[in-house]
């Protein structure tokens, strides 16, 4: 359904080119939950901004494909994109305040929204918009229906924002850090709310995140970024219990919950590499326990874009 | 070392009044990690504020070593430099304008003469600075020019030029990567062994509770609504509020024998 | 979005890269530059005096000997509007200097201390702003007697209170920045606070405004000049070669025109660099 191939995303910057995003390769099947997980400037966001073409000025797409049902979303129009975004593809961002209007009330909010979508009398509209509060659990819709974006709380706000979100409704969500904002209770409620929506509609999610543990969770498969690249895909259940790339065996390791309390905890050393002037072979081999001659002479691939669970480490393929 | 009683802070504007924390009682004892964990709004932060002196409570008393913090509406530091804090964002709590040289001194500028020179020589800061993971070269450098990780450990540096005993560490990783977080972590702990420090850790961050803090208050809506050992009430909460903030914590649960994700 | 920079590319100056973005500002420099230089330069090598009445050769079109003309008493304009410069230009930043300096410290303290200290400040600011700038200036000077002097204190003060207002804005945002929070938690003085964080923080938009003021205030005194309450004849000010000039646009129109066209130049380049200035500094801008 949404398939990215070898994109690579720079940005001009006064320091010189970054290259943000390289070689990715990406595929989304249709009623899948498929999680991007990474750390800061891993590249995850900017996957989300290319596919719905909110990439700043200074970023230069130069090489890949976003394919979305087979059509090319890098050769659009804008006009044609913008058409795409909330019809087929919703989106849910970190803070839900950046995509609400402040000073309409939500139902009309709702209202303009499902009107542009769905062919549907006015009264028929009012009752979607209802409908909708419903399906994201807002008990008194009625209510809520009448109020201005500024009085709920962060974690009804983010609910409204799914409900906008889903409105059209679309086949496709990408949610990028929809949690991150939130308290833990709300947290594990919104996750519920992704995760049912998906079961019973069939949308399919790309779900963005730093939160490892939010990705067990609710994620088919995962993708584990770094530095601007995919290091290790596979599904979740693989990927977390039996992880190839030392970069995602580290991350797990670096978890508080890893250890005992008494233990120290297994950090990664260092920092991310710069993307201005990336390492010759693998981007993680500075940090790497296990790096090799190898390592930081060639650069490692992955086999495809495929849903094999793999990783672009030589360590695997040296002992494969 | 601190005993908190009978404190409280409102705030009131106009006919309305919000009640931050309500009657709080607390001891936090000398050489320990004290967590107090709670939601965003839980008033977990204007707990520690009112320890560092950052506002002002409605009644109680908040001593330390014996001595009152508030004298009416005045802060009263016991002795310059005696309590620090970190605080959670290292991009905001460090001035932009100011040499990491400089504001890792700063706090010294509190003290005597005497006290500034003798904490102050350079010898002492470079051991300070390599003790926490910076090399001298950074000392002429500004915090824009540092990760978020790196301006952690010099926000770390700062508080710890004065040779403080007690420490508020105010979400101190929560803005931080996992691999950061970590490191980060580890550092704080080892401080506080090497120093025997006393910490105030307050996090939302379940996971980092239970690794840090050998006692835990949970805090909802300004109470404290359980407060003992870590690991018991990690294991056995008893209010039901704690017993949703655990259940709410999605995890990937490890499990060694099947290699299989619980999901929770 | 972020992007992890290693701290060594960051060594590279980004202010310098802004600057030759910002083609504008350069259009600014040069203008004064030059302005600068000729105000400069050309007195030493003019075969005019500026202040030697030459009636014979009075109301002179332009021409090869004098570029700009001749006044009603035979005097080279464009020797006349160059030493003019140096004084309009040198005053201009005199008293935006000052006023900035007196402003900043003012509204620093007014806004980080706040309560009662900060209404009365705010109180005797609301009072000067309530004026209309040049009305107030023209009062002071009047009231003071009308020499240049007068002049250049009747227009500090009337600047002040715009970078009262501005400091005091800046402080009340900074008091509430962790980095001063936690300045306070350590327990140091309140004067040390404003002089170590709030005036470097609340510099900028301070320097900005100052620079886009120079050309008003070059403005404030050539109308006061004008008005007859500046500088004195024969003094070379443009205000006061404009309005003597202006009464003969009619006849020799190049009397007023080529001293009106340096101000206009000339404030017009400071207002280039100001806002070229201001990307420079606004950290937002940064690309």
């Amino acid at each position: 359904m949404l398939e990215i191939k070898n994109l690579h995303v720079d940005f001009e910057g006064m320091r010189g080119k970054t290259e943000a995003l390289k070689n990715m390769n990406l595929s989304l099947n249709r009623g899948e939950i498929l999680g991007i997980v990474g750390e800061s400037g891993s590249g995850k966001s900017i996957t989300a901004l290319s596919i719905l073409g909110l990439l700043e000025e200074n970023a230069i797409i130069s090489k890949g494909r976003i394919l979305y049902n087979g059509d090319n979303l890098l050769e659009l129009s804008k006009k044609n994109i913008q058409a795409l975004r909330g019809k087929e593809i919703g989106m849910v961002f970190q803070e839900p305040m950046t995509a609400l209007q402040p000073t309409m009330r939500i139902g009309k909010q709702l209202f303009n929204v499902i009107k542009q979508h769905r062919n549907l009398s006015s009264k028929e509209t009012k009752e979607a918009v209802l409908h909708a509060l419903r399906d994201v659990h807002i008990d008194n819709p009625e209510l809520v229906a009448k109020k201005y974006p500024f009085e709920l709380s962060g974690g009804m706000r983010q609910r409204i924002v799914i409900a906008l979100a889903m409105a059209a409704p679309p086949n496709l969500l990408i949610a990028d850090e929809p949690t991150t904002a939130l308290d833990v209770t709300i947290q594990y409620e919104i996750i519920n709310l992704i995760k049912e929506l998906n079961e019973k509609r069939g949308t399919s999610v790309l779900l963005i995140t730093h939160d490892l543990g939010v990705v067990a969770n609710v994620c088919d498969r995962i993708l584990v970024m770094y530095a601007g690249e995919v290091v290790e895909s596979g599904n979740t259940k693989d990927v977390l219990s039996h992880p190839i790339h030392p970069y995602t065996k580290s991350l797990l390791n670096a978890l508080p919950d890893s250890v005992e309390p008494h233990e120290p905890l297994q950090a990664i050393e260092g920092e991310p590499p710069n993307l201005l002037k990336r390492p010759k072979g693998c981007a993680f081999s500075e940090r790497c326990h296990f790096v090799m001659d190898i390592c930081k002479e060639e650069h490692p691939e992955l086999k495809d874009g495929g849903s094999s669970h793999q990783a672009s480490c030589w360590l695997e393929k040296v002992i494969v | 070392m601190i005993e908190i009683s009978q404190l409280e802070k409102i705030y009131s504007t106009g006919k309305d009044c919000m009640i931050a924390v309500k009657t709080t009682n607390l001891t936090i004892i000398e050489g320990e990690i004290l967590g107090i964990v709670g939601e965003s709004g839980s008033g977990k932060s204007t707990l520690g504020k009112m320890i560092i002196g950052l506002e002002r409570p409605s009644n109680g008393s908040i001593t330390y070593k014996g001595h009152p913090l508030w004298n009416k509406k005045k802060y009263n530091r016991v002795e310059a430099g005696e309590i620090q804090t970190v605080f959670q964002d290292p991009q905001s709590s460090l001035d932009p304008r100011m040499s990491v040289k400089d504001i890792i001194l700063e706090p010294l500028l509190a003290l005597s003469k005497v006290e500034r020179k003798e904490k102050g020589n350079r010898e002492r800061l470079l051991q300070l600075i390599k003790r926490v993971g910076l090399k001298e070269e950074h000392l002429d450098r500004y915090p824009h020019e540092f990760s978020g990780g790196q301006r952690q450990r010099i926000a770390i540096a700062r508080a710890l030029i004065t040779d403080p005993s007690f420490i508020v560490l105010d979400e101190p990783t929560s803005a931080l990567d996992v691999s950061v977080q970590a490191q980060v972590l580890n550092l704080l702990k080892e401080l506080q062994k090497e120093r025997n420090l006393t910490y105030l850790f307050i996090s939302h961050n379940m996971s980092v509770i239970r690794y840090m803090c050998q006692r835990v208050a949970v805090m909802f809506k300004g109470e404290i609504v359980e407060v003992g050992d870590t690991k018991e009430i990690f294991e056995h909460p008893e209010h039901p509020y704690t017993q949703k903030l655990l259940s709410s914590v999605l995890t990937i649960q490890n499990d060694t024998d099947t290699q299989s994700i619980i999901l929770k | 979005m972020q992007i992890n920079y290693s701290s060594k590319t960051l060594k590279s100056n980004p202010i310098w890269y802004k600057l030759k973005q910002n083609k504008m500002t350069w259009v600014g420099i040069i203008i004064l530059a030059l302005i600068v230089l000729f105000s400069v330069i050309v007195p030493l090598f003019s075969p005019f005096d500026p202040n030697k009445i030459d009636l014979v050769n009075k109301f002179q079109p332009p021409s090869s000997q004098h570029w700009f003309g001749t006044d009603e008493v035979g005097r080279d304009i464009f020797t006349r509007i160059l030493y003019g410069a140096r004084l309009s230009l040198g005053v201009g930043i005199l008293i935006i200097v000052i006023a900035a300096a007196i402003g900043i410290v003012i509204g620093t303290i007014s806004g980080y201390i706040g309560g009662i200290v900060d209404t009365i400040i705010m109180r005797f600011v609301d009072m000067i702003l309530a004026f209309p700038n040049l009305i107030l200036a023209m009062a002071l000077a009047a009231v003071l007697g009308p020499n240049l002097q007068n002049a250049m204190i009747a227009i500090a003060i009337v600047k002040i209170p715009v970078y009262i207002r501005l400091a005091r804005g800046e402080a009340m945002l900074l008091k509430e920045k962790l980095f001063v929070k936690s300045a306070e938690t350590f327990g140091i003085n309140k004067g040390l606070i404003i002089i170590k964080h709030i005036i470097p923080n609340a510099i900028s938009p301070v320097i900005i405004q100052a620079t886009l003021d120079v050309g008003d205030t070059i403005l404030l005194i050539a109308t006061l000049g004008f008005l007859g309450l500046g500088a004195q004849p024969p003094t070379p000010e443009w205000g006061a070669m404009i309005s003597i000039g202006w009464t003969y646009l009619l006849t020799y129109w190049w009397y007023p025109v080529f001293p009106g066209l340096f101000l206009f130049l000339s404030s017009g380049a400071l207002n280039l660099i100001g806002d070229g200035i201001r990307d420079v500094l606004d950290p937002k801008s940064a690309r």
